[in-house]
């Protein structure tokens, strides 16, 4: 039986999750994109990303871009798994 | 961890919420600067085919291959902001998209030949007669509107609208005004391509802000 995730629960991680599953196969995203995307601030997103970093489920990859500097998210196989596991919880509970 | 019904159901509107907008700005980020390329591209090759029709046909070979090639540099440089196969898997529908109705458009026509079987590339290269002509710039024309329309269902109902806009000035120019049927091609259908380009160009910065 699925069991919900506490770590991606919380409604902006959550969304971040959702975002970066929805890029499907080795997604990426920049920083400044996926903040604008999901209406969320530099600071509340860099947080949420630390969680989620911390849990293993994405990475994050800091580059220059012609002379500019490009932070790059991708999700990893163990976040598409949890993620996918979270909402097969979500829906047993409708069920 | 325990919620209730009403939490996973929110959750869960979060999600498909959240996989809509990406899908949109996956479909979005590529696609303004595509649709100025192909609008100028319409709007000169069909000019070319009203005015100078001899001249038309070794004229849109070349169109065709800067506009394929100013796709892959509009899709190649929104790759940094957003990468996904479902760019690249966009990339290759349209390439099969085209092949087949490249295919199809043979097919079509060397069946209208009888006695006369197999691939009459004529029907695309040389064509000198004017009805042909015409049918083979309502077929293409309307070939990539079928795309925006299903593509549509994915990526934004604006495409689904563009789509239908577009393929109805050209099946009311085939029908209603024969004789100027290019020139109406090039100035509603490029016209349409430009301005829903750039109408979707200026929603991007706005959202996303320059590349």
């Amino acid at each position: 039986m699925a069991q919900l995730n506490t770590v991606i629960h919380q409604p902006a991680r959550l969304r971040i999750m959702a975002s970066l599953v929805a890029l499907e196969d080795k997604p990426q995203i920049d920083f400044s994109t996926l903040g604008k995307l999901l209406d969320l601030t530099d600071g509340n997103l860099g947080a949420h990303l630390q969680t989620l970093e911390e849990a293993g489920y994405i990475t994050i990859r800091k580059r220059f871009v012609h002379r500019k500097p490009r932070t790059e998210i991708s999700l990893t196989a163990k976040g598409r798994y949890e993620f996918a596991e979270h909402v097969a919880a979500l829906k047993q509970i409708l069920s | 961890m325990n919620i209730t019904q009403q939490d996973a159901r929110n959750s869960l509107a979060q999600i498909e919420d959240t996989l809509t907008r990406t899908r949109n700005a996956i479909g979005q980020g590529a696609s303004g600067g595509i649709l100025i390329a192909w609008g100028v591209i319409w709007a000169l090759g069909f000019s070319a085919d009203q005015f100078a029709p001899k001249l038309a046909q070794s004229f849109w070979p070349f169109l065709i291959v800067g506009g394929a090639l100013a796709s892959w540099i509009c899709g190649a440089r929104s790759r940094p902001r957003i990468q996904s196969s479902v760019g690249a898997r966009i990339g290759f529908f349209w390439l099969a998209l085209f092949a087949y109705a490249v295919l199809w458009f043979f097919l079509l026509h060397s069946e209208s030949r009888p006695g006369q079987p197999g691939l009459h590339f004529d029907a695309l290269i040389g064509q000198d007669d004017a009805a042909v002509q015409q049918q083979l710039g309502a077929f293409f024309a309307t070939v990539p509107m079928f795309a925006y329309v299903v593509g549509g269902l994915w990526l934004g109902r604006f495409f689904i609208w563009l789509g239908v806009g577009v393929t109805v000035l050209t099946v009311a120019g085939y029908f209603f005004m024969p004789a100027w049927f290019n020139l109406w091609m090039a100035a509603t259908g490029g016209g349409s391509l430009i301005v829903a380009g750039a109408y979707i160009r200026r929603f991007w910065r706005q959202t996303y802000g320059p590349a």
